[in-house]
């Protein structure tokens, strides 16, 4: 019907324009239209018209209204008249004869959309590319070129917002890992040009990357288990499709510069207790002089005895406090708060403007039957700590060879080199600068005072450090300056593949990979570091070597018939070998003899080392089909056998099927005009996993206990009492199925031997997820908008669950298959050009994503799962300390005025947030372009450990604040009375019959009853009341709700005209900027950069956390930068 | 070269390279092999493994429920009696029992020292669980996936068996004795000798019966009274320890295991503070020990007390809110742990398990209740003051004379400056004679008596007895109130291993039914009753 009427209003427009023209003449004008095949005029289009005897050549271009004209055409000639537009195929109109001027010397073309816009091709799994129509799943490719000008220090945290239900966690820290959260789970695997990489993220360059693919569920089953929680595929770039030689240069200058997540601390009161602090040697010996907290006196210029004060042993001096008089040899001096200077303390004094350069040379060179891509990167990171940073140096080599029409030779090396002398190791505990400088000391100390500038006491250089305490505190240039901690880790991955097209429906694909990292890391701790564990302060140093082998040979066909007119069938069918091998050791001196002298031999207790190996094959073959029929559908369906090295070798073989559909409506129904595209999809697949693990510690199964870490007897054991255990990439066999010994020294040297707690049903199988999507494309408006919308099931389960079993039979957990839970989700993505001028236009880029995991199967026999979890909860529910409350959900006070714990642990919200979001906008206007993202999400809660840390500790702005700012100034006017009570009383009831409370199982108060209540009367200390309160897991829950402008790209291409005469190609110049904003409620007292806690694994940061709680962590910054692109 | 032999060519190099780095040289059961660590080990390292398990360590936890000590600042920790779970020496346990497996499998005799120790580690370990939480799986349990849901066993049935265990221990070890059976080897307490652990098998034996104190008339049939009294009056039967010399005890050494609390720690000694509990009683009795156990409290010192005054010694009530003991501590009226004896050195003094004094005491009790008249010593005073002698004798007190005692005022540094030493004069006649010291007689004021030297007794030693002591008994009165939490009562018993609740949910809801279907720390277990 709508073409009927296109129909008519040509035809009037045709007579209309038609109409003055009539005299005989030599020339004649043409005039036409263009429409789409759906019947829109097409503006834009290029016609060209050209003589077939003279050649003689025309062009116009079409109007707003489709229409373009001929002017001066030779009547009797004949042309041959083209059409071109972007987006649509070419269409051609040949021999054309022009009328006497006046007769209807007009034409209408027609375009056909060209199924290139809407046969973009993605790459799926093992690399093979495809046509996004027929694609069963949701898919979404990122252009390497959008992460390479904003960039972060990481490779991989450019992704943050730009695929749906990926869920990017980028960590604070220098080195640090991003967590990669794909609906939920971690995605471990990397795959380059169809074979897996290990990968830590920092050995990815991405100047060498063409795209990035993310699959998501169903699309990864063709990868087997490392793939059960998705991927991402990454093309590396090849030679350019152009003739001849190209260069390009990318250079990326940036400074990390004012903070968007800083702990505001106080600076009105000190170091100590309750009060008081006098200092005799920081050990203990003053009063509050060791492991103290910000409860000290208040700065106000009275006489104290402080860690740079003169030592007089012939003279006692007294310092008292209420009933406590302490005399000491330090002589007083002022109390003032020196450590805050300029209005600022002593961390932002110590933190510097961090800078980061990123450069990268690229040659490429193609011929006819060769093409070839060298490419060199650098990146120097300097941290906004001082003496910290990392550099980078990536080589990549790319080359493909046709000997013959049938044979393509490609290969590919890349090696990478991380290294840095010297990391900080963020953390909670005396090893972490910022647990020294962002929670427990403040100003009664300055970071710029020579002496403190200077570490070492006079005489006792690299023996004794200076700083007001030596138990757990640290002067922070001995920790950046002295202590440190190197990380050298070289990769090399690369392959050779050989492609021959045997005929015109079948090739055959050979591909050998290799993928290989060394790792050695070294701490040099000096004298006086006292880390826990290590309290003799005198020194030590560790070697921690690992080196990785792992290898992937496949053999693979691909074939693709058309069997019918109707029918065509394409596919491959392959198998690979997987080849694994690990080792690692771990040595660590017992002390040193002397200082400074960072060797085995110099250890004054004899050495302690561990060591670990693990090998791992998998053979594995699959084989996929996709059919298509006709225009209606296309039906894919993938199978993989793995057999596995890592499961008992009983069960060790398990098969994953896939089948999808997908149908281009739009294809076969005609839809409303405005609908330019519909495709619906649906998808199936069942995943399996094995025992092993993506990452590794540096000691595994190790039975060092000289040192009192874990012997735990897993991957991650930690030898040492302290620091980051650093997980590597690993994906080898993790042993958690076999029961073994656990062997340790713990007393006198002696050996002893403990058996596993765990036992194992024999028929294990391995872990099962079936996936559901389904979803639709669908796009508007001649194709300027487009949605995607997806749905996604998930059945996890049966697992390969570490069950807790009841302790009275022996052990404590049993391996079984069992639990099973049930994640749903939606993705929407819209994408869009709002305005598509020749000058100016807009692009628009929306994700949003949610989803939810609820229990569905508890393990056999249970009713609950730990303890607290029932069919139909959330997994993400979170359970910890809280308050006693009343019925209407006052807090209960003690007879003291502290607020009282509930003896259970309640439950106290989610941690998965309700959804996440992002916008990209990218505005073009001539040679300029400006582009922004912003992204964040809404819902789910954490514990925030920093708030709870300085709000326990007296650190935190939020204890000289308000009410407790006032009772604070009471009770220093009262520090050191013995009968002080106080003067805060915290908001909520007290019993006032004198009744106990009763609790059931579940800490519901079951005598509610008996209980009378009457408003908190008693009086509190701050100290002591904060420390109840904030030790109180409910007390320190904030919300995860946040968002941030990520990135702003100001970018400008010089003109082609410029570069004309020169060798030049391209130019483009931007100025760039990445995490510019941040919007988080109360950012003022937490200093919580919350985005990085997407998952209750807090990766780099993995100890002295709870589930559900964020870490410790370096202040995060903006970053400002200029990026220059050039091609020749 | 044509196309075909190129092409074949490039098979036979992905052939090679295929074949090198896949390496099949390993199969697939060979490579699933964790090669890290042991499939199976010799008895000794778990005999040694079991040993170390036996320990409970000073400064933590135990001190203060034990009232020894108590936190004066609540961010390290604070004196609530809000137990959790249980210790759960169950895994314990299983090492014991692969233990005895795998000496038969060595090719041991039915009766070979890790059966009879076994024995004895089967009733230590589930009379400690059983203390802790009253019924607990016994006969159902250890059996791994054999019963996944071990039924819960009466209290009393953990005691008759553990009894049974330990007759058994005593007879298998002196046939072994009798044997001169010498292949025990990883003790790290008794020099693996047979002839020492048998007096600790008796010795504990009678610990565990006093326990039982409170059934002797209501439960006839444990024969509580008879057992106590044949054992004591058979020590050719029933060995059972002479002195101090032989008691079950951790020595700490240096540098592989410290005691907990020693210089590199000495800025913890300010968080903690003595209790009124201890100090309290010591100073009330005029005692010596507290000049050795206990630092004057530093502001009545500098308010000018004596350090050798017992008025200058002052405990911290545990019942106390924090907040007020965190100012009690900073206006310096508290007394701390004796740093000189606790913190001025790695290996402390070492933690008896189980002892001779304890075993004075424990034997005096059964006398003063009369479940015997005497034994080998003499009658209740003998033992009671046998208990107090070696006692005063660990803390190197002298029976009479001049005794040097260390203090450490405000402002010393550890290992820069002198400890303040003095002298004080010491008479064991003397305090003896005192009518709060000296035997009362076999009644209720005597039981006090021996109950309170039982406590002072066991300062810093032998986990959770006094606990347990206290819980049975009553002495010495434990303070209570808004610094122990609970709404001011003192929890009965710990709660069960939590696992439970949904590992092994309806026995557990069993076991739980006869305190109302609560998990209840006040609930009162059944030796209690």
């Amino acid at each position: 019907m709508r073409k009927k009427i296109n129909r008519f209003l040509w035809l009037a427009f045709l007579v209309l324009i038609g109409q003055p023209l009539f005299s005989q003449q030599v020339t004649a004008d043409v005039t036409g239209a263009v429409l789409s095949e759906k019947g829109e005029f097409l503006e834009g289009v290029t016609v060209r018209a050209e003589n077939a005897s003279s050649h003689e050549r025309y062009t116009a271009v079409t109007d707003g209204k489709g229409v373009f004209s001929f002017k001066g055409l030779s009547v009797e000639g004949k042309y041959d008249f083209t059409f071109s537009m972007i987006g649509y195929e070419s269409g051609s109109q040949k021999n054309f004869v022009v009328k006497q001027q006046g007769q209807k010397n007009s034409l209408l073309m027609r375009l056909k959309e060209k199924s290139s816009e809407l046969n973009e091709v993605v790459v799926t799994a093992l690399g093979v590319r495809k046509e996004v129509k027929k694609i069963g799943y949701a898919v979404q490719e990122v252009k390497g070129e959008e992460l390479v000008k904003a960039r972060d220090a990481n490779p991989v945290t450019g992704l943050i917002g730009k695929v749906a239900g990926l869920s990017v966690g980028p960590s604070a820290e220098l080195l640090g890992t991003p967590s990669l959260l794909m609906r939920g789970n971690q995605i471990t695997l990397f795959v380059v040009d169809g074979v897996p990489i290990s990968s830590d993220t920092w050995n990815i360059s991405p100047d060498d990357i063409e795209s990035y693919s993310v699959l998501k569920g169903p699309a990864a089953a063709l990868y087997g288990s490392r793939a059960q929680f998705g991927a991402i595929l990454i093309t590396t770039k090849k030679g350019s499709r152009h003739k001849g030689f190209t260069v390009e240069i990318n250079s990326t200058n940036s400074v990390d510069k004012g903070f968007i997540a800083y702990p505001k601390t106080q600076s009105i009161y000190g170091g100590g207790m309750y009060g008081e602090y006098a200092y005799a040697d920081g050990y203990g010996g003053g009063v509050q002089d060791a492991q103290y907290q910000l409860w000290g006196p208040k700065f106000k210029g009275q006489l104290l005895p402080q860690y740079d004060g003169v030592y007089d042993p012939n003279n006692t001096y007294t310092t008292t406090f209420g009933n406590l008089s302490y005399q000491g040899h330090i002589v007083p001096a002022p109390y003032v708060a020196r450590g805050y200077v300029n209005g600022k303390n002593n961390l932002e004094r110590f933190l510097r403007g961090g800078f980061q350069t990123t450069n990268n040379v690229a040659l490429s060179a193609t011929g006819d039957n060769y093409n070839l891509r060298f490419s060199l990167s650098q990146s120097h990171q300097t941290s906004i700590v001082p003496n910290t940073g990392l550099d980078i140096i990536n080589f990549n080599m790319n080359g493909s060879y046709k000997p013959t029409d049938r044979l393509t030779i490609n290969a590919l090396m890349n090696f990478n080199r991380t290294y840095t002398p010297n990391i900080p190791d963020v953390i909670y505990g005396p090893s972490s600068l910022i647990y020294d400088l962002s929670v427990w000391t403040g100003a009664e100390w300055n970071v710029d005072a020579p002496d403190i500038k200077g570490v070492w006491q006079p005489g006792k250089v690299n023996v004794a450090s200076v700083f007001p305490e030596h138990v757990h505190y640290h002067n922070p240039w001995l920790m950046v300056n002295d202590w440190l901690r190197g990380h050298y880790k070289t990769d090399i991955n690369g392959y050779v593949s050989a492609n021959y097209r045997i005929d015109n429906h079948l090739n055959v694909t050979g591909r050998t990979q290799v993928t290989t990292y060394n790792l050695f890391r070294s701490e040099k701790m000096p004298f006086s570091a006292h880390p826990y564990g290590r309290a003799l302060e005198k020194g030590d140093y560790r070697e921690d070597r690992r080196n990785l082998f792992e290898s992937n040979t496949d053999l693979q066909l691909n074939y693709n018939y058309k069997l019918h007119r109707m029918f065509t069938l394409s596919g491959l069918a392959g198998g690979s070998i997987r080849a694994f091998s690990y080792n690692s050791n771990f040595t660590t001196t017992d002390y040193l003899i002397e200082p400074t002298i960072y060797s085995f031999s110099n250890s004054l207790n004899p050495i302690q080392s561990s060591s670990f190996r693990s090998d791992m094959r998998v053979l594995s073959a699959y084989a996929s089909l996709d059919a298509s029929i006709g225009r209606y559908a296309t039906i894919s369906a993938t199978g993989r056998v793995d057999k596995s090295s890592a499961l008992p070798t009983e069960h060790d073989s398990y098969f994953y099927p896939s089948v999808s559909v997908a149908s281009v409506v739009s294809d076969y129904i005609r839809l409303p005009r405005a609908i330019s595209y519909l495709k619906i999809r649906g998808s199936y697949a069942t995943v399996h996993g094995d025992a092993t693990s993506p990452t590794i510690g540096m000691a595994p199964y190790n039975s060092i206990t000289a040192l009192g870490g874990t012997t735990a007897g897993t991957l991650m054991d930690n030898p040492l009492q302290y620091g980051t255990n650093y997980a590597s990439p690993y994906g080898g066999p993790d042993y958690s199925l076999q029961a073994v010994f656990s062997t340790s020294k713990p007393y006198n040297n002696q050996p002893a031997a403990s058996p596993s707690t765990n036992i194992y049903d024999p028929n294990i199988k391995p872990f099962n997820r079936v996936n559901y999507e389904e979803g639709f494309d669908i796009h508007f408006l001649n194709h300027r908008l487009g949605l995607s919308a997806t749905a996604f099931q998930y059945i996890d389960g049966p697992r390969i669950l570490a069950n807790a079993i009841s302790p009275s039979t022996g052990y404590t957990t049993y391996y079984i298959n069992g639990l099973k839970s049930q994640k749903n989700g939606y993705e929407v993505t819209l994408n869009g050009t709002p305005v598509r001028g020749k000058e100016f236009s807009w692009d628009v880029l929306v994700n949003w994503s949610t989803f939810q995991e609820k229990y569905k199967e508890l393990p056999a026999g249970q009713t609950s799962y730990n303890t607290f979890y029932h069919v139909g909860d959330r997994v993400d529910k979170i359970y910890s300390s809280a308050f006693a409350r009343t019925t209407d959900g006052q807090i209960i006070y003690d007879k003291s005025g502290l607020p009282l714990r509930n003896p259970v642990n309640r439950f106290l919200g989610y941690t998965n947030p309700d959804y996440t979001w992002s916008i990209y906008n990218k505005f073009n206007y001539k040679s300029f372009y400006f582009s922004f993202q912003f992204d964040g999400s809404v819902g789910g809660v954490i514990s925030d450990y920093l708030l709870l840390k300085t709000m326990v500790g007296g650190a935190n702005i939020a204890t000289t604040e308000g009410a407790l700012g006032k009772a604070r100034l009471d009770d220093d006017a009262n520090a050191g009375v013995s009968s002080w009570k106080g003067s805060y009383v915290g908001s909520g009831v007290q019993v006032s019959n004198g009744a106990a409370i009763n609790y059931d199982n579940l800490g519901n108060i079951t005598n509610y009853k008996n209980l009378a209540f009457a408003p908190n009367a008693s009086t509190i200390t701050v100290q002591n009341w904060a420390t109840q309160y904030y030790n109180t897991m409910e007390g320190t829950m904030v919300t995860k709700t946040y968002a941030k402008l990520r990135e702003v790209v100001i970018g400008y291409d010089l003109p082609r005209a410029w570069l004309a005469k020169t060798f030049i190609n391209k130019v483009s110049l931007s100025l760039v900027g990445r995490n510019l904003l941040y919007f988080y409620a109360q950012n003022k007292y937490r200093g919580l950069d919350v985005e990085q806690f997407n998952t209750n694994v807090v990766p780099a940061v993995s100890l002295a956390t709870q589930v559900g709680s964020s870490a410790l962590q370096t202040p995060t910054t903006r970053r400002f930068g200029f990026n220059v692109n050039i091609v020749f | 070269m044509n196309v075909r032999t190129y092409s074949l060519k490039c098979l036979g190099v992905a052939v090679l390279v295929l074949w090198v780095f896949s390496s099949c040289k390993k199969s697939f059961s060979e490579l699933y092999e964790n090669t890290n660590k042991p499939k199976s080990v010799l008895p000794y390292l778990l005999f040694t493994g079991v040993l170390n398990q036996m320990l409970d360590a000073p400064g933590g936890q135990i001190d203060r429920t034990n009232q020894y000590q108590v936190q004066n600042n609540s961010y390290f920790g604070n004196n609530q009696y809000t137990f959790g779970s249980g210790d759960n020496y169950y895994q314990t346990l299983n090492s014991v029992v692969t233990m005895e497996q795998s000496a038969l499998a060595g090719g041991a005799a039915a009766v070979n020292p890790y059966e009879a120790l076994g024995k004895f580690f089967r009733a230590y370990f589930y009379i400690k669980m059983s203390l802790e939480m009253g019924d607990i799986p016994l006969t159902q349990a250890l059996q791994g996936a054999g019963t996944l849901t071990p039924a819960y066993d009466p209290q009393k049935t953990v005691f008759k068996t553990a009894l049974l265990w330990l007759d058994s221990a005593n007879t298998d070890l002196a046939a072994l004795i009798l044997r001169k059976d010498n292949s025990l080897t990883g003790d790290i307490y008794l020099a693996n000798s047979l002839v020492a652990w048998q007096k600790v098998v008796n010795t504990f034996r009678l610990r565990v019966l006093i326990h039982l104190s409170k059934k002797v008339s209501s439960d006839p049939d444990l024969q509580i009274a008879q057992q106590f009294a044949n054992i004591v009056s058979n020590p050719a039967k029933y060995p059972l320890m002479q002195s101090s010399r032989d008691n079950l005890q951790y020595t700490w050494i240096y540098p592989t295991n410290s005691y907990p609390l020693n210089p590199s720690g000495f800025a913890n000694g300010s968080l903690n503070n003595s209790t009124s509990t201890y100090v309290g009683l010591l100073t009330q009795l005029q005692d010596p020990r507290v000049f050795v156990t206990t630092d004057p409290a530093p502001g009545l010192v500098t308010a000018g007390g004596s350090p050798t005054a017992f008025s200058s010694f002052k405990g911290a009530d545990p019942g106390a809110a924090m907040a007020d003991l965190s100012s009690q501590n900073g206006g310096g009226s508290l007394s701390y742990i004796n740093r000189w004896r606790y913190y001025s050195n790695y290996t402390g003094e070492p933690s008896i398990i189980i002892g001779y004094p304890e075993l004075c005491f424990n034997i005096a009790e059964a006398i003063n209740r009369g479940w015997l008249t005497t034994g080998p010593l003499g009658d209740a005073a003998a033992y009671y003051t046998a208990g107090i002698q070696a006692s005063m004798l660990l803390y190197g007190i002298p029976n009479a004379g001049p005794m040097a005692v260390y203090s450490f005022p405000q402002g010393r540094r550890m290992n820069i400056d002198p400890f303040v030493i003095d002298t004080v004069t010491v008479n064991f006649a003397t305090y003896y004679g005192q009518s709060l010291v000296q035997y009362h007689g076999n009644d209720a004021t005597g039981l006090t008596q021996i109950l309170q030297q039982r406590y002072i007794a066991l300062y810093l030693h032998s986990g959770l007895e006094p606990y347990f002591t206290w819980r049975r008994t009553g002495v010495p009165a434990f303070s209570s109130g808004p610094g122990t939490g609970n709404s001011g009562r003192i929890a009965l018993r710990y709660q069960y291993l939590s696992a439970d609740k949904s590992a092994n949910a309806k026995n557990y809801q069993a076991a739980i039914a006869q305190y109302g279907g609560v998990d209840d720390i006040n609930g009162k277990m059944w030796i209690l009753q």
